[in-house]
């Protein structure tokens, strides 16, 4: 079911990074529409995570600009303001591939913490809406336990949680599942298929083909920092326009 | 030897040990809250602050407890007729609070980064991504060294007898000094010391198993 609307939510512009004289990412522009789920693939090293990350600055582009439902995010991209990034950050949801949860806190805690910091909701509420999103990850049940006494599989979808909480416009994932064995996998796979289904913006980083083809609207492949290949699921992988894409999918289909 | 048992000796060399617990456990607590500040200032994006944190904590962990007790002693009791003891305080407060920023801030960097990505990630203020997020990780990372510390604390108060606080050691002196013989008197001395140091060695080892289930370190 296409979720896709019109109105472009996230416009990245021309995005650039490098580390010194290593150009990660050399002008990627993509606009995201509101509703639309793109899985971003590519080989390791292709600068997939970086690009994610410099959606939501927690690596700063070199160049480029962002706009987010049609405004510009920051005054000036090159010297943001504290304020600015944290306005982004809590319309822009992240889910890391190593779950980054925080042991000090019981999960309930975790769905919390920045719900109430943000001075989103009280904290009565935020409890409240934390159950609820436990319930939709499918473990209402782990209220009280310590990060660490959850499987992996559970940790990434309290992840996905928590990153809920903020009720943000548009979700990134950077390779969630690689951290997981595949049956386990599975269930986050799963919880992330549903929230597509509710119509959430979401941009995908992951090796997980079948996902890609079955709940992407658009698949981007991403290689040496430039966009190789775009286009609908079926149109990537049935019929690629490059030889390097051919490449890369025999790669991962034959792992 | 006269008048002189094992009990009398006991509670003689005995009446010092309140002095070294006190010792201990003042110059453990203000060295901790002198800490803080010295550990934000040793991790700050400032290089001035950074700098000047490390000067001190290297000075005051360079030089020998007892030559900083002999400083402080003879350099300021003259000045403001500083007594033994708030002096051997000032000294072992101000040595451990440069020993406990050395854990506080190993304790801060050994937090994963992804932890303050994290945070970031969820829009927390800088502020609230240090107290809320990183903060209480790091001090649970801090804390086993610093419970080992304590004890090398303890048996560091025993210098405080050379400027004539009246310690374990101050009161052991005394009964030599009357008569009793040496090999007894600090043979108690030490049975005295190992009274409050098995203990807290026990301690900071429970510490060291609850907290190694607590925190996830890079
Ligand atoms: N903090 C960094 N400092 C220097 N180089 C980096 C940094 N982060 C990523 N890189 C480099 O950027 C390139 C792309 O990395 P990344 O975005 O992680 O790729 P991918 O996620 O596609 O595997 C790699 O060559 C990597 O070495
Ligand atoms: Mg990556």
């Amino acid at each position: 079911m296409d979720m896709t609307e019109n109105r472009v939510l996230l416009n990245a512009n021309s995005i650039s990074k490098s580390y010194g004289a290593n150009d990660v990412l050399k002008g990627i522009s993509l606009e995201v529409h509101a509703g639309e789920v793109i899985a971003l693939i590519g080989p390791s090293g292709a600068g997939k995570s970086t690009f994610l990350r410099c959606l939501n600055y927690l690596e700063r582009p070199t160049s480029g600009g962002l706009t987010l439902d049609g405004e510009q995010v920051f005054k000036n991209p090159l010297n943001p303001s504290k304020h600015e990034l944290v306005q982004l950050r809590r319309r822009v949801g992240m889910v890391f591939q190593s779950f980054n949860l925080f042991p000090h806190l019981s999960v309930l805690q975790n769905i919390v913490l920045a719900q109430t910091l943000n001075g989103k909701r009280s904290k009565q509420e935020a409890e409240e809406y934390a159950m609820k999103l436990l319930a939709q990850v499918g473990l209402p049940d782990k209220a009280s336990a310590k990060p660490s006494q959850c499987s992996g599989g559970q940790q990434q979808r309290i992840a996905i949680a928590r990153a809920l909480a903020l009720d943000p416009e548009i979700m990134l994932f950077d390779e969630p599942t690689s951290a997981l064995d595949p049956e386990i996998a599975d269930e986050v796979l799963k919880v992330m298929r549903d929230l597509a289904e509710t119509g959430m913006t979401m941009i995908v980083v992951t090796h997980e083909m079948r996902f890609a083809e079955r709940v992407a609207d658009r698949v981007l492949l991403l290689d040496r920092g430039r966009i190789l290949e775009e286009g609908s699921p079926e149109q990537v992988f049935t019929n690629p326009t490059q030889e390097r894409t051919k490449t890369f999918l025999q790669a991962v289909l034959n792992r | 030897m006269n008048g002189i048992s094992i009990e009398t000796l006991f509670s003689g060399i005995g009446a010092g040990l309140s002095i070294t617990v006190i010792l201990t456990v003042v110059s453990f607590v203000a060295g901790s809250v002198l800490a803080v500040p010295l550990a934000l200032a040793r991790t700050s994006h400032l290089r001035v602050l950074r700098w000047l944190a490390i000067g001190i904590i290297d000075i005051c962990r360079g030089v020998p407890p007892l030559v900083w007790l002999l400083i402080i002693y003879y350099g300021i009791s003259p000045l403001i007729a500083l007594e033994p003891l708030p002096a051997a305080l000032i000294g072992l407060s101000l040595i451990s609070g440069a020993y406990l920023a050395e854990n506080f801030r190993a304790g801060i960097d050994n937090v994963h980064k992804g932890q303050r990505e994290a945070a970031m990630a969820l829009g927390l203020t800088p502020t609230h991504q240090f107290w809320r997020v990183v903060a209480p990780q790091a001090v649970n990372i801090a804390m086993p060294p610093s419970a080992s510390y304590a004890v090398s604390l303890l048996k560091d108060s025993a210098k405080a007898s050379i400027i004539g606080v009246a310690d374990i050691i101050f009161m052991a002196q005394l009964e030599v000094s009357r008569g009793a013989p040496a090999v007894l008197v600090f043979s108690i001395a030490a049975v005295l010391y190992l009274l409050v140091g098995i203990p807290l060695s026990y301690f900071s080892r429970y510490v060291d198993s609850v907290v190694r289930r607590k925190v996830v370190t890079v």
